[in-house]
Parts: C-alpha cells; structure tokens; sequence
C-alpha cells in the first residue's frame, strides 16, 4: 500500500493505526531476519493521536539520527548501549504530525561507506538480490522500502551521497534537500558542513510530503535556514505539466566519462532524452572542476569527521572499559576496541591532513577547491534549470567484488555524487530502469533551495 | 605518513600488521589527494559554509538544564553526580 | 632585557553559557548546569550567545582593538578529560580583533602595552584528582558545570619588562573589565599563561597563572632560572612550564618536540560574522569607562583628583563600594581618605582585593561613626583596620571581642601606675628634666592597654602623675 492510500484509510477510519502499526512492526521484523536493515526495532511504539500530516505512518529513521528513548549507534559499537536523552528536531517533527517511529535502520559506521559494508551490526541485503550490496551509507534506509509494499516513510542522511547511493542501487526514490534546509540538531556528525537529513519513498511524492514535514529553519541548529513549505504541491500533475515544459536539462559530459558503466549511461540517457516529450530542452553542459570533487569531498569529510569523533572516548557516554592506567591509556583503549577499521582508516587520515605541515595542502587547499566547485555549478545554473546524470557509475555491487576492492578504488565510486553534496545542492534519485534485474538510477540535481523543481520532475514521469 | 605518531595524535592502538596495512592504503589514498596541487587558488576565498549565512547567535537567556540522571545515565563509570575517570598522567 | 608577555583568560559574566543556555554559574552540586551541548552528546550543536560576542567586543572598544572584517570560530582538538568533546570550540585564524593597546602608568611614566589580538573560546570542565594531585592521583572526577563558561583570551605582545609592570597592568585591566561590565570579580575567574624570555634565550611558558602573587613568583622565578642556565653556557630552551604554587617554582611540562598538534579546522557548525552591527551595538551600550567615572567622582563627591583615580583604578570594587557608603555617611572627603589611605594600605601590604578581604559597607561605615564618636581613637582605628582585612571580622566585633572600648580615667591611671612601677630610670630621666622621655612612657601605656587609652588623656594623666612623685 503506498503512503497516500494509507493516509486516506486512517482518516477515514478504515485502518486504526493503533492495530496495524503492531501488525507493520511484526512483518517488518520477519523481513528483518532476511535482509538486516534494522540495528532496532521499536517493539512497542507509542501510538500517538496526532491528527498530522503523517498520521498513523511508520516511520523509519536511519541510526545516526537521535531518538530519545530509542536506542541509537549511529551504526558503531562505540555506541551500542546508547540510549540519546533528547530528541534530534526532525523527530519531534515527525511525532508532531503523527508519525510512529518503528525503528532504527542499518548503516555504515557513523556514514563511513559506499557499498553499507561497514557496519559494526546488521549488513543490509539489496532485496533485488541479496548477494548483492544495498549501497551506503544509509543502506538500512533503502533496504527497508524496497523489501515490501508497507507504507513506511524512510528518513536517511546524505554526507558525499548516502542516499542518492542506496536510492540508487536499491530502485527507490532519495531526496537529498539543501544543505541547511533540514534541521542538523540530533544528527550524529559524519561531517557537518556536508551532512543533510533528507528523505526516501517509494515515489516522489512521498519523499515530498516527508520534506515538508521536517524541512524549515530550526533555532537549536545555527546553520539551518529556510521556512517551512508544503513541497507535495510541486508534484502535482498540473503544476508538472505547466512547469517541465520549456525548461532547460544540463547534461554534464564529464558525468558520462570512462568510470561510467555503459549500459547505465545508455538507459540514463534515454530516460532523460524522454523529459524532451514533456517540452524540455537537453543541453550539454561542462563542470571542468569535477575530477578533482572526489579530493575535495574526501579531505574536507576526513577533517571535520575525524574531530567529530574525538569526543568517543569511554567518557560521559559510549563504550567504557576498565578504568586503569592514565587517560590517554584509558582513551586509546576505549577507542581500539570500539571503531570499526574504516572509522580507524578515516580518523587517522583525517588526523594527519590537519596536521601542522599538511594542513595547507589539503584542508585549507580543498576548501578552496570546493569553492571553485560551487562557483562551476553556479554557472551552470545560469544557463540551466535542472541538471542530469547518473546516480552510480555501476549498479549494486556483489558482495564478494566489493572485497577486493582497496578503500581508494571504494572511494572512488562516489564520483558522481560528491561533487553535488560538496556543493550542498538538492538532488534526488529517480529509478528508471534495471540491468539483469537491478536498478539503475538517475540523478536529478537543482540549485540551492529548488527542491520544488527537482521533485517536480523527479515526478513528472511514471518509470 | 609517520603513522605511529598520527596514531598517537588519534589515540588509537594499531598492531603492526595494522600499521603496515594502513600505512600501505593510507598512501594510495594520498596519493589522489595530491591531486588538488595541480589546481590554481590563487585569490580563491575557502569555502567555510556552503550556503551564506551570517551572524546567527542566539539570545543571552537561560534555558532548563537536564536533570541529573539524564546527565549520567549513559556513563558507566561515575561517582556521587561526578563522572568518573581515569588520572591524567 | 626581560621580555614578558601574557596570555590571559577572562571569563564573561554573561547570564548562560558560550554555547548553550546553561546557567552560567558556579554550583557546589556538580552536574546540575549542564545539557547535551555543554557535556559534548552525539548529535548536539554549539549555539553560540550573541551576549559573549557584544561583551568581547566591549573589550576590544577598551583595548583600541582593530576588529576583524570577518570572525570565525575553530576546532583546537586535543584529548582531555574536561574537553566535553575532545576538541575546544576557539578562535584561530578569524578572532574577534588585532593590534590594539592598554597603557599604563609605571611610576610616573606611562607605557603602552600592545595587545596582539583578543578572542572568544569556551571554557573546560573541572577536574578533582582524587588521591593525590595531578602527578599521582588515583582517578579523576569530572564537573562540568564550568564547561562551556565563555571565556575572551587577551593575549599582549612581550612589552612587559618586570613582574611589577604585569602586575600594574593585570590590576589596571581587571579594573577596568569591571567597569565595562563585562567580568565580576566576585563570580568570574581569571588566569594567565606567561611568557618570559632574557636575551639570548628562548622564551618558557608558564601554564595557569591564576594570582598577583603566582605572577609574581613565577616571573621572577624563571628569570633567575634562565639566567643561571645562560650564565652557565647553557641553552635556554623553548618550553612550556607549570607553576607551582606551594614551591614558588616553574617544571617543565612540555619541550618543544613534545609541543601538541591541534590540528585547527574552521567550526562548520557555526556561521561567519560580520561584527559591524555588533559593534554598533557594543559601542551604544559601552558602560562608563574608567575616565569618566574619575571626572564624575570628582564633580559629584567633590573628590581630589588623586583619591578619585586610586578609587577608580586600584580595585574593580572599590568605586562601588565607595558610593555605597557614601549613602550612609555625610564626610565624602573623609570617607575616601580612608579607603584609598588605610584600607587601601592594608590591602595591598596583605596582597589581597576588596572582595577576598570580605569588608562590607555598613560595617566600614559602622566603623567611621566609632571613630567619629570618640568611641575609638584614630590610632585604634588603624589598628583595627589591619585586623578587619586579615580576619573579615568588623571593627565593632572586634573591640567588643577583646574589650577594646576606650578605657576610663581610672582604668588608664592603673595602667599608668604599673608602667610607672615597671620604668623607674624613665621616670627619674622624666624628673631631672628630660621631659621628652613622658613619650616612651605613652607609648607604654599605649602598648599595655593595645591603644584603647586616649593619648592625650594618658599624657595629662602621667604629667600630673609624676609631677606628684
């Protein structure tokens, strides 16, 4: 049942949240067992009599975002007893207008992933075929929808494109807004000048009902900005008809390169050549600054997340040890233990590029390079309203290939996502098409602030 | 990469299997950041925020502090309200 | 040459802390100001007190600061267990100002004290070492209700040349934090890092100063210890230092090669600022400086213009405390010839301020009116004074505690009889015309009654006492 429908039986009283949220959490569990997209379950969720804009929905939350109450690892052993004492603002949001959190989805390690791979607990399955991954890091997220027809409302976190990734790899739709747009309090930090809470559905427009409940400035976060909107009327099938018509798709070519799969360009291609029956026009564009995004990205979100991470240390919260010894023996022992490899790999790289000697050449470098970034897109904004690409370079990877991948060729598949998230612009992935049987994405990307545009035609067509 | 000393830095403790595997992936992934060298930034301003926004501050007013056992309540290892810890040297 | 430079930290009397709306406030409960931002919870952000910005800027108007165009907040991280995130939210390469300056009057001359730049930063937790001290505790126990306390670090360029003039300048700069409202000695703390450096050596840090006399001490410490090791051809090397408060000396903490990496980024939770409106604002609500308040006392209590300025710039509460009296005492004149004569005097030769000497205003006043009312002498007063600084006890107390009331003519002529009994060569010296000798014979009475005896009353008494002999 899609989200729409559901809201159209509470209202009328046709479903009683009150019986079938229990019935949700209990199928959901069973599908649990087969593909491990839950780190929690919520057991007993309080049904609330919120008459909202999500009365009566289930919704599920990726781990790195704060529930009061509800467990939350942030996909981390450091964090496996932690039980948040305040609620993260798109939460309470969300409770507000009568959603039901049902539980907490898998991850890679505090958003350490491409592929979900790197998970202390539970690793998602692609449903679609599980020897397959179900793309990261908000793999739990994705996995969740894709699994059955519930209709769950998936809220997830996009730092280089960790939704646009599962989105993507698991043939859902992934909306990932503005930097800023969405409340960050209650968000446990990857990186903060890149992180973004945004939303999943199984169309378009659900993630636009999801947007407008959580989007809009926040006082409790000094970098949000925005008010708060009602986003579903952007797919509305009149607003679509008279909006797509006339408006200009930027093709970006390096977008298309070698590192591309070519059957994913070939079916991305055609699906963006169809927005042309709409009355759109196709224009090939150039971000000559791209090669060098996947740099910028990565140093940047090594920095900032390798000081987010100081703060686990076996203190005040986390996995404690034994108290002995001095405290640099004490944190050193608490940290060992508790980080998984790729969080070790992340902090010690994000360490040394901050270092005196090395701080100029990355971090001070790539902040620049990130400005050069923004300014390509910008332009391309000026002669474009939306631009178009694929979401993933290949489709879910197996399992067994993934392994023998190095951390810098794993790295490298986010190419063509972390140029957008550097630049914080709105994207969402739209699935268009499968190759033996797996699901191929296409991105759809707006300037700062135009998630009406991209959902707008993120619906305008049925794939 | 000196990576006993970043390490330390990180007060993490690595094996020395570790410290080779880590040393060897933390090279190549080095290597591609060096990349950046080759672009010019001269006169480019760093890009702090994404989005401009300027002077957000919040009001001089007090606000109700969490209770005492919400404080502790995910410490192991605390003693009378203080948390506790391990000495410093 | 000596050169000397400070790094000081002040904390703000803002109502809430740096980043949260925490009280900010001291508490013998620990824990209990304290929130998800200031104890460093996943998922919490810094919310920065548009109040610190204003109060830092104030100091930056004293200080004849070049304001930055644009500030910005910075990781510094290092691991400790009062940092609630490992990493202390600072100011690094975007302060609050640069380049600005404090003068000061060293005997007479003024001098300028360049100050290098001043920034905000948020305060740690506090620390108890259980089982010892930092160097052989057992555990620690961790309070964090200091942490997130705002804090604005001063730092000058090394143009003091004597622990005296650091200390001439730190009086001076307290006093006037105080007048502009930003720092309360009662509530807020303050400490220093000093740097010291003699020529031909590198200059040593001195970690956490937090006392005129600590400042001192260490100051002058470290300039004999890097003497004697230039003396004795040795290398005076780039360090960072403790001082030790119970021994009077600096130790080592850091050498050069152990210096931390605080590998500083930008704070990416927190926006840019651009200080013009704050400025604006700062300057319209700029309390009374220091020259005006002296201009002020002058006209107003018909002050001299020498007790108005020691009034002004001796203590930060010495004004306050003068005008609260002077509503319950009619002799202005007298009344600030007392603070800044004796209890000024007292204060200083026992290095302690007004606040720490806990004299409060009735019972100064209180005091006055003894001496007014002939219950005490003068003489006793200045005694009593010295007493009412050490102990906090009040002149009232005290005298009623040693039975200090003003002794009657026939307790005095008792006492006069003993010392007469006690100094027969005085008294015979007194006889055969030495008259000046009746002055040690006073000041015996004096001694034996603890001056609660009139002098001129002993003086008519012994005259005629040994007249009669």
């Amino acid at each position: 049942m899609r989200i729409k429908e559901y809201l159209r039986k509470v209202e009328k009283g046709e479903i009683l949240p009150s019986k079938e949220i229990p019935r949700i959490v209990e199928k959901l569990d069973k599908l649990n067992e087969k593909y491990s997209c839950f780190i929690t379950l919520n057991k007993n969720p309080r049904i609330t009599s919120k008459k909202g804009r999500l009365r009566g929905i289930p919704v599920v939350i990726k781990d790195c975002i704060c529930t009061k109450g509800l467990r939350t690892t942030s996909g981390s052993k450091i964090l496996e007893n932690y039980f948040p004492v305040f609620n993260a603002t798109i939460v309470k949001r969300i409770e507000e207008e009568g959603g039901i959190i049902v539980g907490k989805t898998s991850m890679d390690e505090f958003g350490f992933g491409t592929f979900c791979t790197n998970c202390a607990f539970n690793l998602p399955k692609n449903p679609h075929d599980i020897t397959r991954s179900a793309g990261g890091s908000s793999g739990g997220a994705a996995v969740a929808l894709a699994m059955s027809d519930l209709p769950l409302l998936s809220i997830a976190e996009s730092t280089g494109g960790s939704i646009s990734c599962p989105a993507s790899f698991c043939g859902v739709y992934g909306l990932t807004p503005t930097y800023g747009l969405v409340s960050r309090y209650g968000l446990i930090d990857y990186s903060n000048s890149l992180d973004k809470i945004g939303v999943m559905g199984k169309s378009a427009w659900d993630c636009a009902l999801g947007l407008s409940v959580i989007a809009g400035k926040d006082s409790n976060d000094q970098t949000s900005i925005g008010e708060e909107k009602d986003y579903t009327r952007f797919v509305n099938k009149k607003y679509i008809e008279k909006n797509i018509s006339g408006k200009i798709i930027g093709v970006p070519k390096e977008y298309f390169g070698k590192g591309v799969d070519k059957q994913v360009k070939k079916i991305v291609m055609n699906a963006i050549k169809k927005y042309e029956s709409l009355g759109a026009k196709i224009k090939e564009i150039s971000l000559p600054y791209t090669k060098y995004a996947l740099s910028a990205y990565y140093v940047i979100a090594l920095a900032e997340s390798s000081t987010n991470l100081s703060k686990f240390c076996g203190l005040r919260y986390g996995l404690a040890t034994e108290i002995k010894g001095n405290a640099d023996e004490y944190f050193s022992s608490v940290r060992t233990k508790g980080f998984g490899k790729e969080a070790k790999r992340r902090i010690l790289l994000g360490t040394y590029i901050r270092m005196k000697g090395y701080r100029n050449k990355y971090y001070l470098k790539a902040l620049k390079v990130r400005k050069l970034i923004i300014e390509d897109f910008k332009k391309a904004f000026e002669k474009c309203n939306v631009l178009m690409a694929p979401t993933m370079p290949f489709i879910a990877p197996k399992f067994n290939e993934i392994k023998s991948l190095t951390p810098a060729q794993q790295y490298a598949s986010d190419i063509l996502t972390v140029a957008p998230n550097l630049a914080g612009l709105p994207m969402i992935n739209v699935p268009v098409g499968k190759i033996n049987g797996m699901p191929v994405g296409l991105h759809i990307i707006g300037n700062h602030f135009e998630e009406g545009e991209i959902l707008s035609f993120a619906g305008a067509i049925k794939w | 990469m000196d990576i006993e000393k970043v390490a330390k830095i990180a007060r993490i403790n690595l094996d020395e299997n570790e410290k080779k595997e880590f040393e060897k992936e933390l090279k190549e992934v080095l290597k591609i950041f060096s990349e950046l060298e080759e672009v010019n930034t001269t006169n480019v301003e760093p890009a702090f925020n994404v989005i401009r926004i300027i002077n957000i501050s919040r009001k001089d007013e007090v606000k109700p502090s969490l209770r005492i056992k919400d404080v502790l309540k995910n410490s192991k290892h605390t003693e009378k309200n203080y948390f506790k810890g391990p000495r410093i040297i | 040459m000596v050169k000397i430079g400070l790094e000081i930290h002040v904390q703000l009397n803002t109502r809430t802390k740096l980043f949260c709306s925490c009280k900010n406030e001291a508490s013998k409960k620990p824990n209990v100001n304290t929130c998800p931002i200031c104890l460093g919870m996943p998922g919490s952000k810094p919310l920065i007190n548009e109040e610190a910005i204003k109060k830092a800027i104030k100091i930056g108007l004293m200080l004849n600061l070049n304001f930055s165009k644009k500030m910005f907040f910075s990781r510094k991280s290092y691991f400790y267990p009062d940092l609630s995130k490992n990493y202390q939210i600072t100011q690094y390469e975007l302060p609050v100002g640069t380049q600005g300056y404090f003068l000061i009057n060293v005997k007479g001359r003024i001098k300028k004290i360049r100050i290098r730049r001043i920034h905000i930063e948020e305060d740690p937790a506090q620390i108890i070492h259980v089982g010892g001290s930092i160097t052989n505790a057992e555990y620690v126990l961790l309070d964090y209700n200091r942490s997130g306390v705002p804090l604005c670090e001063i730092v000058t360029e090394p143009d003091f040349e004597s622990s005296e003039e650091v200390i001439i300048f730190m009086k001076k700069l307290l006093s006037y934090l105080q007048h502009i409202k930003v720092f309360d000695i009662r509530k807020c703390k303050w400490r220093c890092d000093v740097n010291v450096s003699i020529p031909k050596g590198n200059r040593s840090e001195i970690k956490n100063v937090g006392s005129f006399k600590g400042i001192k001490s260490a100051i002058n410490y470290e300039i004999i210890r890097q003497e004697s090791l230039i003396n004795k051809g040795f290398e005076v090397k780039r360090e960072t230092r403790h001082f030790n408060a119970s021994t009077n000396t600096t130790e080592l903490l850091r050498t050069k090669e152990e210096e931390i990496d605080y590998g500083y980024i930008f704070e990416p939770d927190l926006t840019s600022f651009e200080l013009s409106s704050y400025i604006k604002d700062s300057e319209d609500n700029m309390p009374e400086l220091p020259e005006e308040i002296i201009k002020r006392l002058i006209k107003e209590y018909k002050l001299s213009k020498n007790n108005a300025e020691i009034l002004v710039q001796k203590d930060p509460l010495f004004v306050e405390f003068f005008e609260k009296c002077s509503k319950m005492y009619e002799n202005k004149k007298k009344l600030s010839n007392w603070i800044v004569g004796d209890l000024f005097k007292c204060l200083n030769f026992q290095e302690k301020s007004l606040f720490e000497s806990k004299i409060k205003p009735n019972d100064f006043v209180d005091f006055l009116n003894l001496m007014d009312s002939k219950k005490i002498t003068e003489r006793l007063g200045k005694e009593l004074i010295k007493e009412y600084v050490e102990k906090g006890i009040p002149p009232r107390q005290l005298m009623n505690r040693k039975n200090l009331n003003l002794l009657s003519k026939k307790e005095i002529l008792n006492v006069i009889e003993k010392v007469i009994k006690e100094n027969p060569k005085s008294v015979k010296d007194y006889q055969e015309g030495k008259k000046i000798v009746i002055d040690f014979l006073i000041g015996e009475v004096m001694k034996k009654t603890r001056a609660t005896a009139d002098p001129k009353i002993t003086r008519e008494l012994l005259e005629k006492k040994l007249k009669n002999k």
